[in-house]
């Protein structure tokens, strides 16, 4: 796996996006990563981690939980997604996996947040694309040939961890040895081994269980030899001698058993006889005692029988009474029918009465309506006459209020321009006082040159005089005599300053040309500006000063404000009125439409009333009818009669049937008695007498003899079937039994020997044996790298631990050949623990990718750790990582150390900044 | 005029553990000497002064020291920072110091002007420090393709303004070899992890000696005046053959005769190989590397540095290392089957194999669990 570029979004510290080019670095070699404390290196890593697998190199950035909320940046936008994309290069063909952090956003609805969960997409080489979380796993690690452990011992070692290399525990070896070796296969092995043997040996226990089960049901006597061999502890190991013994007593029990049987028959037969004839006597005894019993019986039950005749012929009277009653019943049925239909008529005519009324009713109601609306009318037509001038006064009041908006706007331009003169009138005083100014300067100039001026020429003339000699011509006027020449002034007056003077004086002068022309530009403005307010002024006011025309403006203005406020008024009071003229007009109109509809509604409404009176007269009539056809007042009482009636009829009838049952059945009485008797007496006629007592006492006897014998007999009888059965048992199960027996001792042996169990020789476990191979490899390829590294002062050994257990066999040793023992990989620095944990990994790899072949580890990490190399390890340990690369690896190093800085060339340098951490890659 | 030239000092390295500041103040005193004896103008180091960028205190203090002395006795230095040295920090107050005749070269910055020798006959030095093609591509981008240090050393040639009238000599620090053909290397050079970073000897053809830092070996490249001063001091065993000494230049009318004195250190780099009693007696203060020929011996080291002090390293040669040594065979335990693996273990174990009735359950389990591994 080779990583060919990545692109890290809001990851760790990277507030935005990064993208590293790995291309840049070519095929093999060492790269750096660098940068400060905390800007970001061991991140990259990290990205890489969790983008092939899903969470951060090493544990201790590596929360227990699922959630990779934590590698999210906390300079990233909510709205943005922290992803990794890792293109990748395997076994020449590339691949691209993105994967997304968790992140949390605020619920769209509620309050609170809700967390996103991670994303994962794997672009395979086909262009086909994985995005569920366990696929894509599943391909990494086929693609790798690793899974995430396997990949932070091997590939990467990061910050902090290398020592988890060197110092792990035989188990904690086993653990990982495992994992990258799959040696699974030799500790099934081991586990079917033992749970085989396990199986074979609980099989024994039971059989040998079974066995003694068997023979503690021998049932014997206690005094017996057999008795004592079953009863010892071992019993199941002298089982031959056990069914020996067994058999013989076997036989003896039969020949008693024979025997005994016989004798029993014989008693058998005599007792069975004696039974007969025991049986007969018994009967006829009965039979006689019961004849006399019925001899008592028969009077008494034909008295009854007499009894029970005479009160059937007194209830019997009785019947023509209940033949009346029948007929009166009949009568008052007939009759019920006609209760309810008298009933249902008085229902009707109640609801008729009721329909009346309420007509009656809502004719009142409508004929007052109707009234009503009538007058209304008739006062709406009168109103209407009152509004027929709005109209016009509308316009009226309209015009007049336009006359005074236009007074008003004149009135306001007035008072703009007036403000305009004011304004003009003091720029207008500015200019003048500037004026002054550049007068008063002009002059103090000019004063200034016209003195500097004389005071020039005296020195020029003094200077001319004081070159005078009498008697020489002077310059100025040709004279030889100086009487009087010019003296120089003290003061030192050069032509420059003169000049400089009259320049000033020139320059001032135009100023103040230039200013009075300005000046009176804007007076002339000003009066322009005053010419115009007056034009305007007149023509409102007329003739009228500039003093008093703000006031009067003032005064005017207020005038037409307080007239328009009134003229408003008014219109508003006229707009109601046409309102309400509408309103009106609108009401007539609608009483007009529907006066015919008002008129037709009475009407109909009148006509059901009078059918409805109709109705309930016929209904009356009717009634009175059907209340002369009835005899009883209601129906109620009708039926009271009829169940009293009904009620007498029935209980004649009960009287007569029960007299009736009662004779019967002492009649039958008394024919069931006769019958009997007439048996009896002929049954018992000519039996004879017989000793019942001194029979029974001979068969009780017989059968006290027979039972003792069967007794013996069966108890015989049990013993001998039940150690029959068990002699088959036993010998089969003992057969088994002793075939078991061979098989486990082989198969302990051969689990023993599987899980490291044997007493006298080491005690390592099949696995372990495979597992020392390994590691035995790893050791010596570590090695030839370790002997360079430490000048050949150490090696890494095994522990071949003293006791023989099993349980160091995979720790380590370290050889020193300066002292010449062997000492714990713990003894040794934290520089040279790096160098060994370099090695080992080193070595370790490169047994992994032997043993594979499909693994192809071409791609290394190593995470800081060359800190604690001083300057010869440092080079040492590059040189060894050198070699390493040029085989067609590329290996990346983290470290701030500056020495590497300047040896390697390639760099990808982290550098913070305020918003973030920054990468910029460098060749 | 005589010029000495020297480079590599490596001030501050510490070899096998051994610091070897005294050696190199001892030897620095000694180039002193020379340089008095030999009457010459000035001294030219050619680069990697320090062992690190940052360097101890203590290794200053040495440089510091030889360079006032060269002030002192009127020697002019002309020195170049190496591949080990931080270019920035050798050259501080380079123009202060130049005032008194101490020249170093400043990073390059797009030109190079040369300083002027002038005594009988004007001679040019050109001080060129050690350059990265990184360090050449602000100024000549365009000259620059690959990134290889050949074309960025051409570039800063071709920019300097070479009079051929007079004597050029160039100072530069950089793995020259000849047509493809590198120098004789030593253990203790580090080149750059992972780039080409040779230069061909070609490149300095307008100038009249090259004096060259890099390499630890006394060597020439090309031609006799394009010369490795080599390291003044051995700095690994794999030197232990080489003759150190110091290059004199004597330049008259721009030719240039070339003579080597050697050096002589305090402790010499020695190999001892042999059985520990025979070794026991050749004990001395050397740097020793000792190979013995014995089995294990228990403390071996103490033992030994009660005779020999100064033990760098030390290892064995006898028949255990060397089976060691040769090709280890990975075996891939893969292409025997469990049911081997298991036999030999079992054999190992019980001291028998495995017979019919035991083979038998064995393979069933093994079929059980689905095959043969």
């Amino acid at each position: 796996m080779k990583p060919v570029n990545l692109v890290i979004n809001a990851f760790g510290p990277y507030a935005n996006k990064v993208e590293i080019d790995f291309e840049q670095f070519g095929a093999n070699g060492l790269y750096l990563i660098t940068g400060e404390t905390g800007a970001g290196k061991t991140s990259i890593f990290d990205a890489i981690t969790f983008a092939l697998f899903g969470s951060a190199s090493g544990q201790k950035r590596a929360e227990a939980s699922k959630s990779s909320l934590h590698l999210r940046s906390d300079y990233a936008k909510e709205q943005d997604d922290s992803f990794v994309e890792l293109t990748f290069i395997c076994r020449g063909e590339t691949y691209k996996i993105f994967r997304t952090t968790t992140k949390e956003v605020a619920k769209t609805r509620g309050e609170g947040m809700k967390t996103v969960s991670e994303k994962v997409e794997l672009t395979l080489p086909t262009g086909k694309i994985i995005s569920s979380e366990e696929d894509a796993e599943q391909e990494i690690q086929k693609l790798l040939g690793i899974d995430k452990n396997q990949f932070s011992q091997i590939v990467m070692l990061a910050q902090g961890e290398f020592l988890k290399i060197l110092s792990p525990k035989t188990k904690d070896r086993e653990e990982i040895f495992r994992k990258i070796f799959e040696t699974d296969n030799y500790k099934n092995f081991q586990i079917a081994m033992q749970d085989r043997a396990r199986a074979l040996g609980n099989k024994y226990d039971d059989k040998k269980k079974s066995l003694n089960q068997y023979i503690n049901q021998i049932v014997c006597d206690e005094t017996s030899e057999l008795f004592e061999k079953k009863s010892g502890e071992n019993a199941v190991f002298s089982s031959e001698n056990i069914l020996n013994l067994l058999k013989e007593q076997n036989d003896i029990d039969k020949n008693e058993l024979d025997k005994i049987a016989k004798e029993n028959n014989a008693l058998q037969e005599i007792l069975n006889d004696k039974n007969v004839k025991f049986g007969e006597a018994t009967e006829i005894e009965k039979d006689r005692k019961l004849l006399k019993e019925i001899n008592l019986k028969i009077p008494a039950a034909e008295e009854e029988a007499k009894k029970k005749a005479e009160i059937v012929a007194l209830a019997e009277k009785d019947k023509p009474e209940a033949e009346k009653l029948i007929a009166k019943i009949n009568e008052i049925e007939k009759e019920l029918a006609k209760y309810d239909e008298y009933l249902a008529k008085e229902k009707t005519l109640k609801t008729i009465e009721k329909n009346l009324k309420s007509a009656a009713e809502s004719l009142e109601q409508e004929k007052a309506d109707f009234a009503k609306k009538e007058k209304e009318y008739k006062e709406n037509k009168a109103k209407l006459k009152n509004y027929d001038s709005v109209e016009t006064d509308i316009v009226k009041i309209g015009n007049e209020i336009e006359k005074n908006a236009e007074n008003i706007k004149k009135l306001n331009e007035l008072n703009i321009l007036l403000a305009e003169l004011k304004k003009i009138q003091k720029k207008l005083d500015e200019a003048q006082e500037k004026q002054l100014k550049l007068q008063k300067i002009y002059t103090e100039k000019s004063d200034t040159y016209n003195n500097r001026y004389v005071t020039y020429l005296n020195e020029q003339a003094g200077i001319i005089a004081e070159n005078l000699k009498e008697g020489e011509k002077c310059p100025v006027c040709g004279s030889t005599s100086h009487p009087c020449p010019a003296k120089k002034t003290v003061e030192n007056i050069s032509k420059e300053l003169v000049d400089a003077s009259l320049e000033e004086m020139n320059t001032s002068k135009s100023n103040l040309e230039k200013q009075s022309t300005a000046t009176t530009q804007i007076k002339t403005q000003k009066e322009e500006k005053e010419e115009n307010l007056l034009k305007s002024a007149k023509k409102i006011f007329g003739t009228v000063t500039q003093d008093t025309l703000p006031d009067k403006i003032q005064e005017e203005l207020t005038k037409a404000q307080n007239n328009e406020q009134d003229l408003c008024k008014k219109q508003k009071d006229l707009e109601i009125k046409k309102s309400e003229k509408e309103t009106v007009a609108k009401a007539i109109k609608t009483f007009e439409d529907k006066q015919d509809e008002c008129k037709n509604q009475i009407t109909t409404l009148q006509d059901n009333k009078n059918k409805l009176e109709n109705d309930k007269t016929a209904q009356e009539t009717s009634l009175a009818e059907i209340k002369k056809q009835l005899s009883y007042s209601d129906k109620t009482s009708a039926e009271t009669e009829k169940a009293k009636y009904q009620k007498q009829h029935e209980e004649i009838v009960k009287r007569i049937a029960k007299a009736n049952k009662e004779k019967e059945i002492a009649d039958n009485n008394l024919a069931t008695l006769n019958g009997h008797l007439l048996v009896l007496q002929e049954k018992t006629k000519d039996k004879k007498e017989v000793d019942i007592e001194k029979l029974q006492s001979e068969i009780n006897d017989l059968q006290d003899k027979t039972k003792n014998l069967s007794e013996n007999h069966n108890k015989i009888n049990q013993r001998y079937f039940s150690n029959n059965k068990l002699f088959t048992n036993i010998q089969k199960t003992f057969t088994e039994f002793t075939k078991l027996q061979e098989e486990n001792t082989i198969l302990e042996q051969l689990s023993d020997t599987a899980n490291g169990k044997l007493n006298s020789k080491r005690k390592i476990t099949f696995e372990q044996y495979i597992q020392i191979h390994y590691f035995d490899m790893i050791i010596e390829a570590a090695n030839q790298r370790f002997r360079r590294i430490s000048n050949n002062r150490y090696e890494l050994r095994r522990k071949e631990d003293m006791n023989k257990s099993g349980q160091k066999s995979l720790d380590l040793n370290v050889m020193d050949y300066y002292t010449g023992q062997e000492r714990s990989v713990d003894t040794l620095s934290g520089g040279e623990s790096f160098k060994a944990a370099l090695s080992l990994s080193l070595g370790l790899s490169d047994i992994v990718q032997n043993q594979s072949g499909g693994i192809q580890l071409d791609t290394m990490f190593i995470d800081e750790g060359f800190g604690s190399l001083d300057d010869e390890s440092l080079a040492q340990a590059l040189t060894v990582l050198s070699d390493l690369s040029n085989e067609n690896r590329l290996i990346g190093i983290i470290s701030h150390i500056t020495e590497l800085k300047n040896r390697i060339d390639r760099k990808i340098i982290v550098f913070k900044t305020k918003q973030g951490s920054l990468v910029s890659v460098e060749v | 005029m005589k010029f000495l030239h020297i480079s590599d000092l490596h001030i501050g390295k510490i070899v096998n553990g051994f610091p070897m500041l005294e050696e190199q103040k001892y030897v620095l005193g000694n180039i002193l000497e020379v340089a008095e004896t030999e009457n010459v103008k000035g001294i030219i180091i050619a680069g990697d002064i320090y062992n690190k960028s940052i360097p101890s205190v203590d290794a200053i203090d040495v440089f510091d020291d030889f360079v006032t002395k060269l002030s002192e006795k009127n020697i002019s230095s002309y020195i170049v920072s190496g591949n080990h040295d931080s270019v920035q920090r050798v050259s501080f107050g380079a123009s202060i110091m130049a005032k008194n005749n101490i020249h170093f070269a400043k990073s390059y910055n797009g030109k190079i002007e040369p300083i002027m020798a002038n005594d009988e006959e004007k001679i040019a030095i050109w001080l060129l420090p050690f350059v990265r093609p990184t360090d050449v591509r602000p100024y000549h981008s365009e000259e620059i393709s690959c990134g290889r240090y050949q074309d960025a050393v051409a570039a800063v040639v071709k920019n300097m303004d070479i009079d051929k009238s007079i004597t050029n000599i160039l100072v530069a620090h950089q793995f020259v070899t000849n047509n493809g053909v590198p120098p004789s290397r030593s253990e203790s050079e580090n080149s750059s992890l992972g780039t080409l970073d040779n230069v061909d000897y070609s490149v300095f053809d307008d100038f009249d000696y090259v004096a060259l830092g890099h390499i630890h070996n006394p060597q020439s490249m090309g031609r006799k005046t394009v010369r490795y001063a080599g390291s003044p001091l051995k700095y690994s065993f794999s030197e232990i053959n080489q003759k150190k000494a110091i290059t004199v230049l004597d330049i008259h009318d721009k030719k240039i005769e070339i003579t080597q004195i050697p050096i002589k250190p305090i402790h010499d780099f020695k190999e001892l190989k042999g059985s520990f009693k025979d070794i026991m007696m050749q004990g001395c203060n050397d740097y020793v590397h000792i190979t013995l020929t014995d089995d294990l011996i228990m403390d071996v080291k103490n033992r030994l540095e009660t005779v020999f002090p100064n033990i760098m390293l030390l290892d064995y040669d006898n028949a255990s290392t060397r089976e060691k040594n040769s090709m280890v065979e990975i075996t891939n335990l893969k292409q025997k089957n469990i049911f081997e693996h298991f036999a030999d273990f079992y054999y190992l174990q019980n001291n028998k194999e495995l017979n019919e009735t035991e083979t038998e359950i064995v393979n069933s389990v093994i079929e059980e669990l689905g095959g043969a591994q």
